[in-house]
């Protein structure tokens, strides 16, 4: 039985780095990507170890005094914009999560997730095309990218 | 709020290993007539990082448009090559590809053209549809195949940086990565410069044309792998802004003269200032340009997840086969060497001197 509210990172198309405590997040089959500030990457890190949400909430009662409601629901947004961009799915794991040795943000903040979306236009994401009498498909230009150059 | 999982975004197909090869098979006799229509193959060799490429081309109709950026490059003596390309087009030979065998529907071709279920680590093969033109290495023999419908259709932007998707396969499995990005620096130290279009990189790389840093490349580069990465040069060309009103000495110099309204004006600094380029330069350092339009130009140290930020998605998503290891790569590479913000100022004059001195004291 899976655990309630314990979610999972959507690989493969969701590939993630952790750098000094702040995460960049690219959806590779979406053209989109993200970053983390600090709250929010520690949330993240404790997502991939298959923390849950229920858990990391009571984690972070527990190390900082002055967490406010608002501070909560904060944590509640960042898990359901977290679940509305596709960058976590629902743990199809059992498992019990194996919390990573990680030092918690010194302060917490609300956690935010910055979405950048202007890479898009590199990928044909629409694949629907013509095919010409040689037998090669034809696409309009403005569906795909000419490349950065 | 619980969501299922995300299904797979398209069905998944059988691969076709075999009939790749077939098709590639299909394709060298396809080039034998094309060549033999334009009255024979044309060689061009050149040296990338190290490595042999042979250009073969049926006739003369794509050396114009696919050599020049690579000129810096090539070698009158060849050495036995590692990768040969055969290329043609079909407009001047009269010769067209095979008919694809695969299916066509909406599922043949992926984001970046690669043909479903045919594209494998072994044999790899993208159909670009903006210009009609086919890419198709063969892994294990070290051969390649580049067809365009008619070379009057290649865009400026593959002629500044020709045959990207083919070296970019062959030279990536030799751990040598295309990253986004300029090279500049001094013999002992190199400066990256990364970000996406439009975040200042070209117009740096560009004012270090008239100082005493040395120029591997404007908007692409080769890179090693971590723990000592080098910059390779691979294409010399160099792009302005279209406006181009910080550098306005450079628009004499511009190949594409007679370029469209949507093409970006580029030189090639192999024709202008060959004595400025360089085959390579070890990294040293990574710099995340950012406009200010203060006066003055300052260098100060930013995250490695900034420089990540700015140097992973527009590398990724310029190329297929964007995955997981890539993105591991570069993440590698911002934790290995030390990654500053170039904050530019409007006095060009200044950034290729904090440039320099900031590599200086890394070399030193």
């Amino acid at each position: 039985m899976n655990k309630i509210n314990s979610f999972q990172i959507n690989a493969p198309d969701v590939v993630s780095e952790t750098i000094d405590g702040e995460t960049v997040i690219i959806n590779l089959y979406k053209g989109l990507y993200y970053n983390l500030n600090p709250s929010g990457s520690f949330i993240w890190t404790l997502i991939e170890a298959s923390v849950s949400k229920d858990e990391i909430l009571q984690f972070l009662k527990q190390n900082y005094s002055h967490l406010s409601d608002e501070d909560q629901a904060g944590v509640t947004q960042l898990f359901d914009r977290l679940l509305a961009e596709e960058l976590i799915v629902e743990n199809e794991s059992s498992a019990p999560a194996t919390t990573p040795a990680l030092s918690a943000p010194a302060s917490f903040e609300a956690p935010v997730l910055f979405k950048y979306a202007d890479m898009q236009d590199l990928l044909a994401l629409d694949p629907i095309h013509d095919v010409d009498e040689t037998g090669w498909p034809n696409q309009p230009a403005e569906v795909l990218g000419a490349g950065n150059f | 709020m619980v969501m299922t999982a995300v299904a797979e975004p398209f069905p998944e197909v059988q691969r076709n290993v075999a009939e790749a090869f077939e098709y590639h098979a299909a394709l060298d006799v396809a080039f034998e007539q094309a060549a033999q229509a334009a009255g024979g193959v044309e060689c061009r060799d050149f040296v990338v990082a190290g490595f042999g490429i042979r250009l073969r081309f049926a006739g003369v109709a794509l050396i114009a448009k696919l050599t020049p950026a690579l000129e810096h490059l090539a070698v009158a003596t060849p050495q036995t090559p590692d990768l040969t390309i055969n290329l043609w087009d079909g407009a001047s030979t009269g010769v067209m590809t095979p008919p694809p065998p695969w299916r066509d529907d909406a599922y043949a071709y992926g984001s970046h053209g690669e043909i479903r279920g045919y594209d494998s680590d072994r044999i790899r093969i993208v159909f670009n549809m903006y210009f009609d033109a086919l890419s198709l290495l063969n892994v294990a023999d070290n051969r390649a195949v580049f067809w365009v419908r008619d070379s009057d259709n290649i865009p400026f932007w593959e002629t500044a940086a020709p045959l990207r998707i083919l070296l970019h396969w062959w030279l990536g499995s030799r751990g040598l990565h295309f990253i986004h990005g300029a090279a500049i620096g001094i013999p002992t130290a190199g400066a990256l410069l990364v970000g996406k279009g439009g975040s200042g990189k070209s117009t740096t790389a560009l004012t270090c044309l008239d100082s005493d840093l040395s120029y591997v490349s404007d908007d692409y580069c080769l890179l090693s792998e971590p723990p000592n990465p080098q910059a390779y040069s691979l294409y010399s060309s160099a792009k302005l802004k279209p406006d181009n009103t910080r550098l306005p000495h450079l628009l004499p110099l511009v190949h594409n003269q007679n370029r469209q309204p949507d093409e970006k004006p580029f030189i090639l600094l192999q024709q202008h200032f060959p004595e400025k380029l360089v085959p390579s330069l070890p990294m040293k350092m990574i710099l995340v340009p950012q406009i200010t339009g203060h006066v003055d130009t300052q260098i100060y140290p930013v995250k490695g997840a900034a420089a990540l930020l700015a140097l992973a998605p527009s590398t990724i998503f310029q190329l297929p086969g964007g995955t997981a290891a890539k993105f591991k790569e570069m993440a590698a590479l911002v934790k290995e060497i030390p990654c500053y913000t170039l904050a530019l100022g409007t006095d060009l004059t200044q950034i290729p001197r904090v440039i320099q001195t900031a590599l200086e004291e890394v070399a030193a």
